[in-house]
């Protein structure tokens, strides 16, 4: 426990005062740290994790499952479940303002109308007992002050909007009545209602087949063109944020590990996990050969090991890595990788000191 | 939805023809001789045993006599009792006392028992839930009788409330009375209610509606009670047919004349009629409240569709 604060200080210190700290962005995440008590322990699922993101533009959160990704989501959105989830530390500025300092009112004020979410499973984030048209038109109704019948018509055009056919013929349909697919342009219609400033996007094609992942991406980042809204997309699929992100911010056992403009970070990463994500990625030429994967698993946020925590999977590990928590370097035109060695692995130089990590 | 209704319907002439045969089949083999019940102490003239048992087919056999008892019913001519009263008569006059206390312990059950099992869900794991999960247990274990003479001899003991009803009672003489009725029901409610809160609490949806902005009063008593109610709604309605049937303890220990009471002493005069009519009209309204239910069950929750 003792040996964890100390790293987490190193962190602080580290991440804090990033290179990006100009002020003034739209929304801002910093040094954010939650946990989760449970019975087999604390686990800490954030550790330090800062980012920002200034209007119209859009930043991809990658990272696998358990990285984070979408804890940092919900204590943006303050729809963290606690207990077992706590904020013990850290800012979440929204335009200048810390949310987390904020009355429940003041932050009830902000979700939705300014920060809205589109979540996973279209299916089980909408109610399944009310009509689409309904719960498309709810918050309009009940904090837009629209009378029923006009708040009905601003659901058609937004259903419409989202590419729905037949909009005001489905109003009346409930939501098991859609196809996947379908379902998640009425989850995004939703989103969209109090026309927010930022939209949160919890990966929101997992639950799609290939082919309508597709379409779902192209309906972003028309909508975001459109409407010119700043989003933050939570992804594990490095393949679909390539064509609508501005930045990507790669996280790993709760820390942003590396972070560049997406596509200097697929040109170049520089931080080893990145460069095993990238590799990941199957190709074309590749028919026949095995899969290439990262080897191991990610760490059990209980117990995160010491020093780097990408340590035991990383091809290059060194002594240092074991020991010292990386702090977040800075490597010019917004980059930053928290790695020791990220100028080197940026520049590929870095010889790895192993085939596969011993696991 | 309409071919659904329709097979119900259907499902319940076949379940009304099974009950009936089953309790007049149970009536017939129970009592010896009915007459004999009858004329009591007093032996019974030749004469008038034949005529009896011409008039009520007494030496016909078992199907027959069921087959006559069905005919008379479904012409609702319910016939006599074996005292010669109108059965008519009788439930007609039962039945509003036991609908009284039925409604009433009905509607205690849902004032309290949906609000109660709604805050101990939202305060779950906390003392006042433990609380009342475990007062729930208790009342839920012990036989209704106990609590009923219990609240009834405390209440005359001590001059608190009306513990001898009666045919003149007025409404509030029925208040305890429905709470010993529905204090079961009342439990299991609280119970399914807290339940069903619970899991919805947990549901990805609650997080869409918070995410949306709207208060927590409206995610909850909008967007979680409306599917947590589908249980709990299922469950009343089967119990307010139980109870619309009339409650024989309840009604016994606290002198009401209703179906209950009429049925209990039916069935201590052996009292055959009587008692397979009253029964059968309980397994109509039970049958009733049912295929209300299983509607219900379908407007309430659109994914249901009996087709």
């Amino acid at each position: 426990m003792g040996k964890h604060s100390t790293d987490q200080s190193v962190i602080e210190k580290a991440s804090a005062p990033g290179p990006d700290d100009g002020g003034g962005h739209l929304l801002e995440v910093r040094d954010l740290f939650v946990e989760f008590r449970t019975g087999e322990g604390v686990a800490k699922v954030i550790n330090g994790v800062s980012y920002h993101l200034d209007a119209g533009e859009t930043l991809a959160v990658l990272g696998e499952s358990g990285s984070g990704k979408s804890v940092t989501a919900q204590a943006i959105m303050g729809i963290l479940d606690s207990p077992p989830g706590f904020v013990t530390g850290g800012q979440i500025l929204y335009k200048g303002r810390d949310l987390l300092t904020a009355s429940e009112n003041e932050r009830r004020a902000v979700r939705g109308k300014e920060i809205a979410m589109i979540f996973q499973d279209a299916l089980s984030a909408l109610n399944p007992v009310f009509t689409v048209g309904w719960q498309i038109s709810e918050t309009l109704r009940k904090r837009e002050g629209l009378s029923k019948k006009d708040a009905l018509d601003k659901a058609v055009e937004l259903m419409d909007l989202v590419k729905i056919p037949a909009a005001r013929e489905r109003l009346k349909a409930y939501p098991h009545q859609f196809s996947g697919g379908m379902r998640q342009r009425v989850m995004i219609a939703m989103s969209l209602a109090q026309q927010p400033k930022v939209v949160i996007a919890d990966e929101p094609t997992t639950a799609l087949d290939v082919t309508v992942q597709a379409q779902i991406m192209d309906l972003l980042a028309d909508l975001r063109r459109e409407l010119n809204t700043a989003m933050i997309l939570i992804t594990h699929d490095l393949g679909v944020v390539a064509d609508v992100a501005d930045r990507i911010a790669v996280m790993y056992a709760g820390r942003i590990i590396e972070h560049a403009e997406v596509h200097a970070l697929y040109k170049s990463p520089a931080h080893p996990y990145t460069l095993g994500l990238l590799n990941s990625i199957p190709r074309l030429d590749d028919k026949g050969k095995t899969l290439r994967t990262i080897p191991g698993l990610p760490p059990n946020l209980t117990r995160i090991p010491a020093g780097c925590p990408f340590n035991p999977r990383c091809r290059y590990v060194r002594d240092v890595c074991r020991t010292d928590v990386p702090p977040s370097v800075s490597l010019g035109e917004g980059r930053d990788a928290a790695c020791h060695f990220a100028r080197e692995v940026l520049a590929g130089t870095l010889e790895p000191t192993r085939k596969d990590p011993e696991l | 939805m309409f071919r659904y209704i329709i097979r119900r319907l259907l499902q319940m002439v076949l379940a009304f023809f099974g009950t009936t045969l089953l309790v007049y089949w149970l009536m017939f083999a129970a009592s010896g001789d009915p007459l004999a019940a009858l004329a009591g102490e007093k032996p019974m003239s030749p004469s008038v045993r034949a005529a009896l048992t011409e008039q009520f087919h007494l030496d016909q056999p078992f199907i027959v006599q069921y087959f006559y008892y069905m005919k008379g019913l479904l012409s609702f001519d319910l016939g006599n009792n074996l005292s010669n009263r109108d059965i008519a008569d009788l439930v007609l006059s039962a039945w509003p006392y036991t609908l009284r206390l039925a409604f009433l312990a009905f509607i205690f059950v849902v004032v309290v028992g949906i609000p109660l099992g709604v805050w101990v869900a939202m305060k779950r794991g906390g003392v006042f839930d433990t609380t009342v999960l475990l007062l729930t247990l208790v009342i839920i274990s012990i036989p209704v009788f106990v609590i009923g003479s219990t609240l009834a001899m405390i209440g005359s003991m001590y001059g608190l409330w009306v513990t001898n009803v009666g045919g003149a009672g007025t409404l509030s003489a029925y208040l305890v009375p429905a709470i010993v009725l529905g204090s079961l029901s009342l439990a299991t409610a609280v119970r399914l209610t807290r339940g069903s809160v619970s899991e919805n609490l947990r549901a990805d949806y609650v997080r869409t509606a918070k995410a949306k902005g709207l208060k927590r009063l409206r995610v909850v008593g909008v967007h979680v009670l409306r599917n947590s109610l589908i249980p709990v709604i299922t469950f009343l309605g089967i119990e307010l047919g139980g109870l619309m049937g009339g409650a024989i303890v309840t009604e016994k220990i606290f002198n009401i004349p209703g179906i209950g009471f009429e049925l209990a002493k039916a069935i201590n005069l052996e009292d055959g009629p009587t008692v397979v009519t009253i029964v059968s009209l309980l397994v109509i309204v039970y049958l009733v409240m049912n295929l209300i239910v299983d509607v219900l069950y379908a407007v309430l929750d659109p994914r249901i569709r009996y087709e």
